[in-house]
This record gives structure tokens, C-alpha cells and sequence, in this order.
């Protein structure tokens, strides 16, 4: 096939399926794209394009990634005319490896949700279940549902505790976090920075592989950027680890701490399953134990919240953005003495989990609660990173000393996992949720990857009797990302 | 409404309260015309760098409005601080030259506040770990402090941190106008501890601290554009502090603490407790403002993605290293020999930028034989005086340093006279282009001195006939006007010949006609 063709596929499914799945919330000019699949199939490498790792195929950005091109909304109120006048350097990074960008991809509002429901374009469905409404997971799961419904080759998301994973388990795609610094977020709305990376969804390891390479490259403009002295020590021990002499037969850990209660039969057999086909290859198990992740859940949700509360204080109406019709509440004239200008634009413009997170990150920041709260977290964070480093046989290569391990732990390559408790829920189930506790708990077998910046993928793996499937998280030591693409690939393969 | 924030005194700490009040005690007894009083300083200096803390951006804010602003300085979605490392030298030599513990990791932090000029919605500042701390700046009697002692005022901490953009309010409508080439400015901010008992001290600590920053490069420091900004804490007796916002000259910070002295110490004698106020200074008068929160509530919170600020100790030798001279060590060595300037000369060398133009000059008349002094004279009581605003800044590359010493030469030689050197001076300041040497410029403009000695008895026996009564005046005892008809002579002779030669000249005159000693 050539390119329009395959193009064109994925065109024809976003014309036939969009207006049910409301994967892409907004979706660049056809005759732009079909001009630029044409060009790519009739240049005969004039420009070098030919070789470009991307050449061709579509992708569609999550709408929390900067383009100059139609609107990056965040699937907010706040942000719905928004147009960025500049391009974030992923976008740049994927146009010059001859990608299509097709458009943009529906998501919680601000990246914060577990299904997809805090959205102003209404929630994605999975296209996993056509009969009846199932949620994408979220928070990328505009990028999750249209990788699985062929809209596309490969989607951009973004993950800060599970929102890449999660979806992409939920709706059957693979979606990879790599670790945390490498991609570059200028110009990446900011959620919660210390811990936000872009993540990549994709039907198989291969196509997240290539696009993880394209992205995978300093970026002077991101402060959090891996240094290329850091990235060139990374590649020389990926090389290494790698080598065609090197072994590929691995020691694979089974956190215990994992094993929570809210694991589904199904969620657990497929687990288990995946195990026993790991050890039939020729793989060693090992049960471990990280003890600081039971604590891993409310540290994300006292880190992640602050930081978005700081994020998110931009956003008044003054310069951009939604700006309510009234600046002052004038039937509250202590309001209005006050000088709250921006309570009425704020309130209107962002939606109830957004106002929610803001709420609970200021008050961790208020002056009584953040050296209980705040400050407190960021030490548990730190012992959850500790915890893998203890159990992972590379070192971290960020990490000061080396070798924290002592002789007698076991210590492994890979941590295998799954990644939600359970398969896709109704849309009707997430909806009449009681308590939006209810979706945070999803997070919990994500959140630790993310407070330790390792890279961590999800996989499909089939479930019993066939129908639907169930995300494998695969984890591995900061900056062993190939290794973790490798095994990952294998475990698709078993 | 005033734009600046509510800042805590000194930062929220017990342990400072504490300090407070023991040099409060230890202080009393020295006081006579303040008894009670006490002040610190907060202040706020632009750094000199030609980009913004974060950005790309130039920091030329008296430009056209939002001429120089970049995605990041209002606050665009996406967008990533970048660190300027020369504001971070600047800041490392100011606290080098104030004599601070240099923190070999520091870090930056956002203390949020809405603000329709703040574009983030928080300022990035070191709140819990700033660059430097714990430093003093030495007041000496020179520097006209009160008393014979000197005096370490001490030093709470030095903070980098970021501008906010700039509010214009119309006047006739409700509307509001934000520049924001202001925004991301890089800023010091030093805190001193209360250690100044004399508003007369305080005003003499501001201003030693604004010809240090401009000695050491490091700011401008002019008031009036807002590259400096002072507040002060007072207190009397121990109460509550009050801080007045904004002091925009040495003269306003003394005459705004004298002020606030009182109307505390009057509040007090009505038997009302002075309660913590912000205030502000018409010039005239302390105006209240507001009554300050109890605790601000900014919700500081380390920046998630500014990597924390790591020196190496190496490093900051070398910016030790690489300080230039201090402006008391410039004045120790000014004010000694060989130079031997008076104090004040040397403090208006100082003042004025010039010093290092000083000795330049002073070299290139190092084997003429003249005393170095000689050339201070010339700039300090002569050119200052010809200089316009700013022209300060040129002076240097208009009468460059080699055409000074020419000059003078010149003069001791009778060649020129000083009224055609301060012509020659002029002519350079407004045509800097011009590259000839005084020798030619002389000869172009027909400046040498070239009247001979009859020619010269000629004008002054004529101008002492058409100033007769002057003369007798003189010959009466009225010495003064002897100076007068020194001018009328030179005046006369166009200024080209010397003022030695002319006073020569009409002292045997004066004395043949007058008899006069």
C-alpha cells in the first residue's frame, strides 16, 4: 500500500467512527494531510525523506501538546480558542521525521482524570466495545482510542501518574512512559512537572520504539531535560546491555506490594498467565517486595495536585483563555473590595476535577499544611525511588551513590506488573461513581513508576476467553528504556 | 492600590524575632536623638544583564510597552523557565562584596499571588534556600554615618528573584495597562538585619550600597528607573514594625524614617500600641496603607522544574578572584599616598564613576612630573561641572584619558590655559567622533596660548583702566576682586595665555600703581 492509502485508512476510520468514539477533539484540514501523504509517496527522496524513520505514518498529538496549527485546548473551557503561536518540540521533532499529524486527541481536562469523563468535548468510548459505551481511561484516552480504532498509527500522550498506561491497557494499544527527562515538554502544558512525561500509544512495541527514538534527544529549551553527558553514558550501557553477546534471558520481579486487593480475577489470570509464559521462556522469577509503593498513592496525590495548582494559577483570563462575562461577583461586595478579580473567570472556566485538584494543591501548600503535607510527600517519594533502586540490578545513574543494594537482595531486571486493577469500566459505572476517590485508586499500580521517573510500559495481554484484554505493566531501572521496550515486545510475542 | 507585594520581615522565622529584640537592648544606650529606634532595610536591585532571569528576552524595559517579551514572560502554556547564568554571577558578586555566606546549593521557589502584572500567577524566588546569606556591609564615619565608629549592618540573606511587569492605570476609566517588559527582570533582593538606630545611617547604608552594586557592575541602582527600590522596617521601643513601601532616594528613606519615628512614638503616647502596618511616603508624610496580614498566605512551593542552583566552591573563588576593587578599598587607596585626594574628592571620583578614568589619566602623566592629585582636581572641580546628564558615561571616550594628561601638561607649560582646555573639553563631549589629538585640535581652533609678554602687559594695563574702580577696590583691601580682573584678562586675551603669567603681570602692576602688597 502506499502512503495515501494507508492514510487514507485511517482517515476513512475518523470519518466513520469519530462522532461516535469522540477520540479527536479537533482534526487538521483533509485536503492538507492527503497533500502531504501524496507529497511523501512521489518524493523520490529529493530531500532525504525516504530515510526518515516516520515517513508516512499518521499521528495524532493529545491537546495539551503545542501546535501552530488549529487549537490546543487541553479539553478545557479555559482553553478552548486557544491557539499557541509556537510548536512544542516533540511536534517539530515528529514533522522532521516526516510523520502526518492528523489532529488532536481528547483528554481529561489539564491531564487529571482516570477515565476520560472531565472533558468539555464529552467523553472518548473505547472502541474495544462497540455495543456498549466502556470508558477510554484517561487521561489520554482520546490518543489510547484512536490508536485503537486505527485512526491513526501512533499517538502522543502524556503521562504524570498512569495517564498513558492506563488508557492504552484499557482500550488494548501499548503505551510506553519512558523515563522521566528524556522527551522534551517545552510545550507541553504543564500538570504536574516533576512528574510529567510524554508517553507514546501505538498497536505494537516496534512503531513506539521508532517514535521513542525520533523524541528521544536533548532539548536546552526543557530545564528537566536530560543532560547529553547523561545520555551518552545511558547509551553506552544500553549498547552494552544490548550486545548480541549479552544475555537475553532475565530476572523478572514480582512486587508483592502489587498484588492489592482490588485485583480482578481476570486481571490477576492474565497476570499470572503472562508469568508463567516469561518463566517457559526461559526467564527467572522472583518475588520482591517495595514496601514504600503502599504509600506511593497519596504522595502522588499531595505532589501532583500542588504542583498543578501552582501550573494552573496562569490561567486568569487577562492574557488568554476564557475570561468570564463578569470579572467581580457583584452580589459579594467582599469579593469585590477584595480585589479576587479572577474567582468568576476561574470558577467558569475550569471544570469540577480541575477546581477539585486546585483546591486540594493549595491547601498542601498553605502555610500550616506543607511541611506535613508537602514536604513530607517528597520524602516519601524519595523512599519509593530508593525502593527501586534496592531492587533493580542496574544502578540509577542519577542517583549519587551507586550500589544501594546489599549483597543479600535479590535483585532484578524488569519488574512485572499489571497495570490496572481491572479491564475498562462502563461509562455508566464511572459516572455514578460516589466518591472521585473512587478513580484515584485506579492509579495506584501506575503512581510508582511515575514518583520514580522510571520507564514503565503496558501491553496487551489477552484476556480469559479471548474477548477483551488486559494491560501487562512491564518496569524497569531509570534509563534502561530499550531493555524495557525489548522485553515488553517479548511478552506481546508470548 | 500599590503593585508590590507584602513581604514578610525578615522572612518568617522566630529565631530573627529574637535577634531583633536583643540588639534592640544592646542598642539603646548610644541612642540620643532616635532613642528607640530601629530600622531594616529591604532591597530590591535590578541585576545589570542584558537578558531576563528565565528568558531570552532583553531587559531594556524602557522600550516601547511588550516590545520585549518572550512566550515564557507571559506565562504561555507550555512554556519553560531557562536560567540566566550572568544574573547568577551578579548576584554571586554582590554577595561577595557584602561579605555572605555563599550557599553552594540553592534553589528557586514560587510564591503565588494573583496579580493581573505577575503573568504565572506566582514569582520565582529563593524563598528556603537563597543564594547567600548571613553577610554585613561596614558603615564608616566616612561614609557619613552618625557617631565616630564604625558600624557592620548585618546581612539576613540575598535572594534572586523575578520582576513583575508593570500596571499603568488610565485616569479617566477603569481600565488598566500591563507592560510586561518589566516581567522576569533579574533581581536581587537584600535583606538587611534591624541593625541601623539612625535614619541618618540608614540613608548612608543605602547609599554605600548603591555605589558598591555600581562599582562591582553588578546594577545600575538608579532610583528613578526603578533599578533600585527600598522599603523599611521601623520600630520604636519595641513594638510592632511598620514597613514603608517603595523609598525612591536616599533622602526619602532618611526623612520617611524621621517621619514614621513620630507618629510611632506619638501613638504610643496616646496609649495606642502601634499595630503593623504597610506604609507609604508622599515625600511629606507616611501614609497608611494597609494593616499587615498576620501571615501572608503565598503558598511557596519549590519549583518543580528548576533544577536546584549547585556552585562549586572552586567556582566562586574564581568570581572571588575576578572582583574588581571595592569602593572602600578605592577610597583607602585614593585618599593615601602617592594619590593623597582629599576624602571628598575621592568619594566624588566614586560617586561619579570616574575612577578608573582617574587612573588612567594619572598614568599617562606618570612621567610628566605632576602630582596625581593634579588630575583629580581637573575632573572633580573643573569637568564635573560641564558634564549634562549622563555625559558621565562618555567622558572617558570623548577626553580620552591620553588628551586629559595632554592638557594638563599642556597647562603646566603655559602652552593652553585652563579656559581653552574646558573649551576643548565641551567640544568633545558633544563631538565624541572626533579623533584629533589635543596638539591638533589646539591648532585647528587656534587655542594656543600665543600672547607674548607686551601684548599681554598691553591688556592688562587696559583692562585695568576700564576697570578702575574694581582695582581700587582692590587696592583698598578687597581682595577678591583681584580674581575678577584675572578674567577680564583673560577674557580679553582669549583665553590664550596662563592664568600665572596674567596674575604675574597684574600684581606688578597693581603694585607699581598702588603700591599695594
Amino acid at each position: 500500500m502506499s502512503i495515501l492509502q494507508e492514510g487514507r485508512v485511517c482517515l476513512r476510520n475518523i470519518a466513520s467512527q469519530n462522532a461516535r468514539l469522540r477520540a479527536l477533539i479537533s482534526l487538521r484540514d483533509e485536503e492538507t494531510v492527503v497533500s502531504e501523504l501524496q507529497a511523501l509517496d512521489n518524493n523520490s527522496s529529493g530531500d532525504g525523506s525516504r530515510k526518515q524513520p516516520l515517513r508516512g505514518k499518521t499521528v495524532v498529538l493529545k491537546d495539551n501538546i503545542c501546535t501552530t496549527w488549529g487549537t490546543t485546548t487541553c479539553a478545557s473551557r479555559m482553553l478552548e480558542n486557544y491557539k499557541s503561536p509556537y510548536n512544542a518540540t516533540i511536534v517539530d521533532q515528529i514533522a522532521a521525521a516526516k510523520a502526518v499529524f492528523l489532529g488532536k486527541a481528547n483528554m481529561d481536562e489539564f491531564a487529571m482524570g482516570t477515565d476520560n469523563i472531565h472533558t468539555i468535548y464529552g467523553p472518548p468510548l473505547n472502541p474495544l466495545f462497540p455495543s456498549e459505551a466502556h470508558t477510554t481511561g484517561g487521561s489520554s484516552g482520546g490518543s489510547a482510542a484512536a490508536v485503537a480504532a486505527h485512526m491513526c498509527d501512533i499517538a502522543i500522550g502524556t503521562d504524570t501518574g498512569g495517564s498513558v498506561r492506563l488508557p492504552a491497557a484499557y482500550c488494548g494499544v501499548v503505551g510506553f512512559k519512558p523515563s522521566y527527562g528524556l522527551i522534551s515538554r517545552w510545550g507541553v502544558v504543564a500538570f504536574a512537572q516533576s512528574l510529567d512525561t510524554v508517553g507514546i500509544v501505538a498497536r505494537d512495541v516496534g512503531a513506539v520504539r521508532t517514535m521513542f527514538h525520533v523524541l528521544n534527544a536533548f532539548d536546552e529549551k526543557d530545564p528537566t531535560s536530560i543532560s547529553p553527558a547523561l545520555r551518552a553514558r545511558l547509551r553506552q550501557r544500553a549498547d552494552s546491555l544490548t550486545s548480541p553477546s549479552s544475555s537475553s534471558k532475565f530476572r523478572i520481579g514480582i512486587p508483592s506490594e502489587f498484588n492489592v486487593d482490588s485485583l480482578s480475577p481476570v486481571v490477576k489470570e492474565a497476570w499470572k498467565r503472562t508469568l508463567a509464559n516469561l518463566r517457559a521462556a526461559g526467564h527467572e522469577l522472583y518475588s520482591v517486595s517495595l514496601p514504600s509503593t503502599v504509600n506511593a498513592l497519596p504522595t502522588y496525590y499531595i505532589i501532583a495536585p500542588a504542583e498543578a495548582a501552582s501550573n494552573l494559577a496562569r490561567y486568569d483570563g487577562v492574557r488568554f483563555g476564557f475570561r468570564s462575562e463578569v470579572d467581580y461577583d457583584t452580589s459579594d461586595p467582599a469579593a469585590a473590595a477584595d480585589g479576587v478579580l479572577y474567582g468568576r473567570t476561574r470558577s467558569e472556566g475550569f471544570g469540577t476535577e480541575v477546581r477539585r485538584r486546585i483546591l486540594l494543591g493549595n491547601y498542601n501548600l498553605s502555610a500550616g499544611a506543607i511541611v506535613n503535607h508537602y514536604i513530607q510527600a517528597q520524602r516519601v517519594r524519595r523512599l519509593t525511588q530508593l525502593d527501586f533502586d534496592r531492587i533493580f540490578t542496574l544502578d540509577n545513574p542519577l542517583a549519587p551513590s551507586s550500589s544501594s543494594s546489599s549483597d543479600s537482595d535479590v535483585t532484578v531486571d524488569f519488574l512485572v506488573s499489571p497495570c490496572s486493577t481491572d479491564t475498562a469500566p462502563t461509562l455508566d459505572d464511572v459516572l455514578t461513581q460516589k466518591s472521585p476517590l473512587d478513580a484515584y485508586v485506579n492509579d495506584v499500580l501506575t503512581v510508582p513508576a511515575s514518583l520514580a521517573g522510571i520507564p514503565a510500559i503496558s501491553v496487551p495481554v489477552s484476556a480469559e476467553g479471548g474477548e477483551r484484554t488486559v494491560g501487562i505493566q512491564v518496569m524497569g531501572q531509570y534509563g534502561d528504556d530499550e531493555r524495557v521496550l525489548g522485553i515488553a515486545e517479548e511478552i506481546m510475542k508470548l | 492600590m500599590t503593585l508590590r507585594m507584602a513581604r514578610k520581615w525578615p522572612i518568617n522565622s522566630c529565631s530573627l524575632r529574637v535577634t531583633w529584640e536583643f540588639k534592640r537592648l544592646a542598642s539603646t544606650k548610644a541612642d540620643v536623638k532616635y532613642p528607640g529606634l530601629k530600622c531594616g532595610l529591604e532591597i530590591h536591585l535590578q541585576l545589570k544583564t542584558s537578558k531576563k532571569l528565565f528568558s531570552a528576552s532583553q531587559t531594556s524595559f524602557q522600550d516601547t510597552p511588550n516590545s520585549n517579551v518572550s512566550l515564557y514572560d507571559v506565562a504561555l502554556p507550555g512554556t519553560q523557565p531557562q536560567l540566566n547564568h550572568h544574573a547568577v554571577l551578579l548576584a554571586l558578586k554582590a554577595a561577595i562584596a557584602m561579605n555572605c555566606k555563599i550557599q553552594n546549593r540553592s534553589s528557586f521557589d514560587r510564591k503565588h499571588y494573583f496579580y493581573a502584572d505577575q503573568p504565572a500567577g506566582y514569582q520565582i524566588t529563593q524563598f528556603y534556600n537563597p543564594i547567600a546569606k548571613d553577610g554585613y556591609l561596614r558603615l564608616l564615619p566616612r561614609d557619613r554615618r552618625i557617631g565616630d565608629k564604625p558600624l557592620d549592618v548585618g546581612l539576613v540573606q540575598i535572594q534572586l528573584e523575578q520582576d513583575t511587569g508593570k500596571s499603568t492605570y488610565a485616569v479617566d476609566s477603569d481600565a488598566a495597562y500591563i507592560d510586561f517588559n518589566r516581567t522576569n527582570h533579574p533581581l536581587i533582593e537584600i535583606v538587611t538585619a534591624p541593625d541601623l538606630y539612625y535614619p541618618e545611617d540608614a540613608g548612608a547604608f543605602v547609599h554605600k550600597l548603591q555605589l558598591l552594586v555600581k562599582q562591582i557592575g553588578v546594577s545600575s541602582a538608579q532610583f528613578q528607573a526603578g533599578e533600585m527600590r527600598v522599603d523599611v522596617n521601623v520600630s520604636v521601643n519595641g513594638g510592632q514594625r511598620c514597613e514603608i513601601k517603595n523609598l525612591a532616594s536616599v533622602h526619602d528613606v532618611v526623612h520617611a524614617i524621621k517621619s514614621e519615628y513620630k507618629r510611632q512614638l506619638a501613638e504610643e503616647k496616646k496609649g495606642t500600641p502601634v499595630t503593623s502596618h504597610t506604609l507609604g511616603w508622599d515625600g511629606k508624610q507616611i501614609l497608611i496603607q494597609r494593616p499587615k496580614e498576620q501571615t501572608s498566605e503565598y503558598r511557596y512551593i519549590p519549583d518543580p522544574e528548576l533544577p536546584p542552583l549547585l556552585l562549586s566552591p572552586d567556582a566562586v573563588e574564581k568570581v572571588k578572584q575576578s572582583m574588581p576593587k571595592l569602593p572602600d578599598v578605592l577610597l583607602d587607596e585614593l585618599s593615601s599616598s602617592p594619590h593623597s585626594l582629599r576624602m571628598v574628592d575621592a568619594q566624588t571620583l566614586l560617586k561619579w564613576g570616574l575612577v578608573e578614568y582617574y587612573f588612567e589619566v594619572v598614568e599617562k602623566l606618570q612621567d610628566s612630573g605632576l602630582a596625581p592629585k593634579l588630575a583629580a582636581n581637573w575632573i572633580v572641580h573643573h569637568i564635573l561641572g560641564l558634564l549634562g546628564p549622563n555625559e558621565e558615561e562618555i567622558l572617558s571616550v570623548a577626553v580620552t584619558p591620553q588628551r586629559l594628561a595632554d592638557m594638563i601638561k599642556y597647562e603646566r607649560d603655559a602652552r593652553l590655559s585652563k579656559m581653552n582646555a574646558m573649551n576643548i573639553v565641551q567640544y568633545l563631549l558633544h563631538t565624541p567622533d572626533d579623533s584629533r589629538t589635543v596638539d591638533e585640535l589646539m591648532e585647528a581652533f587656534d587655542l594656543k596660548n600665543s600672547t607674548d609678554q607686551s601684548e599681554l602687559v598691553g591688556i592688562c594695563e587696559n583692562v585695568l583702566k576700564e576697570h578702575e574702580d574694581a582695582a581700587e577696590k582692590y587696592a583698598a583691601g578687597k581682595k577678591g576682586f583681584f580674581n575678577f580682573l584675572v578674567g577680564m584678562v583673560m577674557k580679553q586675551a582669549a583665553g590664550k595665555c596662563s592664568v600665572k603669567e596674567v596674575r604675574k603681570v597684574l600684581d606688578e602692576l597693581l603694585e607699581q600703581r598702588y603700591d599695594v602688597k
